[in-house]
């Protein structure tokens, strides 16, 4: 929609799963963002920390406990049926898994065609036929006339996810909500999917919810970044801001873990051997730590001698800096942030 | 004398497909206390080769040529009988998806007290069991927690006491593959530092098998790179992958573009040009370079001669002819 | 397409064969292959049989030496006790038996695999309802309830293949729907629903074809087993007297004291038509379901 500057609004967004014993999963636990037209959001985080989570309930493939999802004016939380469906022409989705994700028994073509079938766009075969050869062209499968024909099993692991791609694409949609989309492939063919995904973004104006666990492969693509632990959003800025000046400790943590350093943590003085960059493990979304999510984990908790506020209340994301314009926000979820340099 | 001498080795499979030389004329080598990276994306061989200095190669999987000393000892065309003593006490495995490996109805002490006594008959049962609480210790798993099952442990953990038990029988030489793949990031990093800390406290000699740079970077002190079944590129860590001081010497292409997929955070926020295309198929006979068809700097030559691999720098070997074509 | 053993992704089962992969694997694999000769040979001498040799269909003995004598020139498989051909009667049963099969089949898939398809797609309340239906079935016992619709209806090849059918399908519902469990929880059907995809088209674009390899397999499976039923039934004197099956011709073979008068060419042609065709089937069937389990197939 025209008016509003947003693709996608995403207000206090709840989903919790029953567990067994009666014990609730807070998968999600208050998430709010938005995403403007061509930007790129990625929600960073560990596996089981609620980013795919939030990807399927903004794609309406999970139905929320809580919260509002605004798209193209629409709110599509409590959507349905045809209506639904109807919405869906304007957010694709593409997955972690290019085999997975692919009919395998498909062509190419088959894959490409099928949502102008679902939704009977193209007035005749010839022309859903240029639309597809027109995707496939786009997402550079070329030449797309012999790709066409191909089936899953014959393409590499990049190949494959370019298929899910250009099915995204081929609708016109403003959005593409991708979830690890690279994560599977070989890191040779990594660059290539990112670069194609930025090059659909400059040319076709589409925006992304770049699902990620890959703080290095965030920062290469998105505009800007949301940290998420334990179904909450704990830092939020540009790329840049962010890993120049990262003020959680958790996202300290994964950058220094992401980075490619050489030495990762510090040395104990005493035993001389390399220490934990963060104890332990991230506990399970059934069992969450009261007050700050991250509290018991946290270096600064601590150091600063457990203080009871971490414990008891939850930090709010505030911002930090105001730089003037609006579209350089760094928002933190700490009581006590590191401040910026 | 070596602790490692791989030697010449090639290494075929037979498929329905035909026969498939996954490994070819590989040699290496590997010195008490050094540990050494094997990097490669998927299919490059790296996986077979660490398979084979166990002898825990798949049924249609033959040694063609080469050898495989260990301590002294050549392993190629040893029986069962005589190899199955050296595995565990000479020599360790860790399988990738290895924390998937435990047997989920025994706990966790028992199984790692199982292996110390299956490949150390005559032993003590309670200095076994000290042993066995020392090397959880050492992996970082509370002495209170050593009798939990492995579906009370998280994936971490359960990694973790994977080592253990590779450890359990004082191996000189421990084979990890893709240790840390299906891990969080965090617990990657708490694993690879595990390893560094269990390198230098008992001496032991590493072989990392992985496709992440990072990983290798941190724990080896040489890298060696795999593409397509043969080694394309080797030396010292610091020289090829770079240090904070000193920049990346590497000298190959695909070396090159493997290293640039990997964003450096603290570098210039670009995104890499990665390589398009696949490996060559390894049924089918192949003229001149294996990665001329993908390389951004080819040259008429690359497709119709095999580079050999040439020594750059003291340590430092490549395969390519841009390089040769420098150096001679 | 250069891939290595150790790429392809573990534990994932190769959905999605196609139709001559299938075929391929099946004649490599020596069993599937003993089964497809089986069948044919036995398929092609009741096909072709009574094309080439024109019987009167109800040529009875003449005379009382013409009746349960051995093979002979004129009776290749020698008479019956009513001085019928047995060869005649042995075509023309084992087509009676195959039709048998064949309908029984058809009920017990077409029943199995639409339930099994719905009830694993949508699991939920819907999947524990159909179960449960399922369940009811699976306990019927065959042999009390065709005597009881015999009673009712008649002994007739339509009412055995109903029975044979009806008491056949839960096994199949079983098996397609577990695997369409495992298959909706496929990023493929995520991706298709989040193009707008409605459940119907979900169902059967996407999950049927890729149950369909299986489907066959199981198919051969049951079309053995029903061959066999009917087989049963028909020798406990359950099947329809008219119309001579393979069974049949065992129960009259019986009645007639075959057995131990030692007239063998009675009863040695029907029972081994029914291991043959039995046995092809099976093979087939089990030629199938391991080429589509990768696990199994390791073993081979």
């Amino acid at each position: 929609m025209t008016g509003s500057p947003n693709v996608l609004e995403v207000r206090d967004l709840v989903v919790h799963f029953p567990g067994r014993h009666g014990v609730v999963v807070k998968a999600v636990d208050g998430v709010s963002f938005d995403i403007a037209h061509g930007e790129i959001l990625a929600l960073v985080g560990e596996s089981g920390c609620g980013k795919s989570t939030i990807a399927l309930s903004v794609m309406r493939l999970l139905v929320p406990n809580s919260g509002t999802i605004i798209s193209g004016g629409e709110d599509l939380t409590n959507l349905r049926g045809r209506a639904l469906r109807r919405a869906r022409r304007r957010m694709q989705m593409i997955f972690q898994d290019p085999f997975g994700s692919l009919d395998a028994r498909q062509t190419v073509y088959e894959s490409v065609v099928e949502p102008l079938k679902i939704h009977g766009v193209g007035d005749s075969a010839n022309e859903r036929r240029t639309m597809v050869l027109e995707a496939l062209d786009f997402a550079h499968l070329r030449p797309p006339q012999r790709l066409a024909g191909v089936y899953p099993h014959e393409l590499s692991g990049g190949q494959r996810q370019r298929v899910a791609i250009a099915s995204a694409i081929v609708l016109g949609p403003e959005l593409i909500v991708a979830d690890e989309p690279v994560s599977m492939l070989d890191v040779s063919a990594r660059a290539g999917i990112l670069r194609l995904m930025v090059d659909l973004r400059d040319r076709l104006g589409v925006s992304y919810l770049f699902i990620t666990h890959d703080l290095a492969v965030a920062w290469v693509v998105a505009d800007r970044i949301a940290v998420v632990y334990l179904g909450r959003i704990v830092e939020f800025g540009t790329s840049e801001d962010l890993v120049a000046a990262p003020a959680h400790p958790y996202t300290k943590a994964l950058l220094s873990v992401s980075g490619g350093d050489d030495q990762v943590g510090n040395i104990d003085p005493v035993t001389g051997q390399v220490m934990d960059v963060l104890p332990g493990e991230t506990p399970s979304a059934a069992n969450v730590p009261t007050g700050c999510h991250f509290h018991p984990r946290c270096p600064r908790y601590a150091e600063l001698g457990q203080p009871e506020i971490c414990r008891a209340a939850d930090p709010v994301l505030l911002i930090m800096n105001k730089r003037g314009s609006t579209t350089r926000i760094h928002e933190v979820a700490c009581h006590f942030p590191e401040e910026p340099q | 004398m070596s602790l490692l001498e791989i030697t010449d080795l090639s290494i075929d499979y037979l498929t329905e497909r035909g026969t498939l030389r996954a490994v070819d004329c590989v040699s290496l080598s590997v010195e008490r206390g050094e540990s050494v990276g094997i990097a490669g994306e998927s299919g490059c061989g790296k996986t077979t080769l660490g398979l084979a200095v166990p002898l825990l190669l798949a049924p249609n999987a033959t040694v063609a040529t080469g050898s495989i000393t260990l301590d002294g000892t050549s392993l190629v065309g040893l029986s069962e009988k005589a190899m199955d003593p050296m595995r565990w006490t000479k020599v360790a495995f860790v399988f990738q998806g290895a924390m998937n490996a435990l047997n989920p109805v025994h706990r966790i002490d028992h199984q790692i007290l199982e292996a110390i006594t299956t490949h150390e008959p005559g032993i003590d049962v309670g200095a076994a069991r000290a042993r066995v609480l020392h090397l959880l210790d050492a992996v970082g798993i509370a002495p209170a927690r050593a009798s939990s099952y492995p579906h009370e442990f998280s994936g971490g953990m359960r990694q973790r006491a994977m080592i253990a038990m590779s450890l359990a029988c004082r191996p000189r030489l421990l084979i990890a593959d893709e240790p840390t793949t299906a891990l969080d990031v965090i617990s990657q990093a708490q694993i690879l530092s595990l390893l560094n800390n269990l390198r230098h406290a008992e001496g032991l000699s590493l072989i990392l098998i992985s496709h992440d740079l990072a990983a290798i970077k941190r724990v080896c002190d040489r890298v060696v790179v795999m593409y397509a079944g043969i080694i394309v590129e080797s030396g010292s860590t610091a020289s090829i992958f770079g240090t904070s001081g000193a920049a990346p010497s590497a000298a190959h292409p695909y070396t090159q573009a493997l290293i640039s997929a990997h964003p450096n955070l603290h570098g210039t926020r670009v995104l890499a040009e990665g390589l398009s295309g696949h490996p060559p198929d390894l049924s089918q006979t192949m003229i001149g370079c294996r990665f001329a068809d993908r390389c951004p700097m080819v040259m008429e030559v690359c497709h119709k001669v095999a580079p050999t691999l040439v020594t750059i720098a003291p340590g430092h070997v490549a395969a390519c002819h841009l390089v040769s074509g420098e150096a001679s | 397409m250069s891939q290595l053993p150790d790429v392809t992704p573990p534990g994932e089962p190769v959905v999605g064969v196609r139709q001559r992969e299938l075929w391929r694997s099946l004649w490599h694999d020596k069993m599937g292959r003993a089964g497809v000769i089986t069948l044919a040979v036995v398929l092609l001498i009741i096909g072709l049989g009574p094309v080439i040799f024109a019987f009167n269909p109800s040529a009875f003995g003449t005379s009382s030496g013409s009746l349960l004598q051995g093979p002979s020139r004129a009776d290749w498989f020698g008479t019956t006790e009513l001085g019928q051909n047995v060869f005649r009667e042995f075509l023309v049963g084992g087509r009676i038996s195959l039709y048998v099969g064949v309908l029984a089949t058809l009920i017990a898939i077409v029943l199995g695999a639409g339930l099994g398809l719905v009830s694993g797609y949508y699991a939920g309340w819907r999947d524990t309802v159909l179960m449960r239906f399922t369940d009811f079935f699976l306990v019927l016992p065959t042999l009390p309830l065709i005597i009881v619709l015999a009673a009712l209806f008649g002994q007739n090849l339509l009412i055995t293949s109903l029975v044979i059918g009806l008491t056949s399908w839960p096994q199949t519902a079983r098996i397609i729907r577990s695997q369409v469990l495992s298959l909706r929880e496929r990023p493929l059907v995520q991706r298709v629903r989040s193009l707008g995809a409605k459940d119907s088209r979900i169902m059967f674009a996407h999950i049927l074809p890729n149950v369909a390899p299986l489907i066959f397999a199981n198919l051969a499976l049951v079309l053995s087993g029903s061959i066999l039923a009917q087989a049963a039934l028909a020798f406990l004197g359950l099947g329809d007297p008219v119309q001579v099956s393979w069974g049949t011709m065992l129960h009259n073979a019986f009645n007639a004291g075959a057995m131990s008068t030692g007239a063998w060419w009675y009863f040695i042609p029907p029972g081994l038509g029914i291991v043959a065709m039995t046995l092809g089937f099976a093979l087939i069937g089990n030629s199938l379901e391991r080429a589509l389990n990768p696990r199994l197939k390791a073993q081979r």
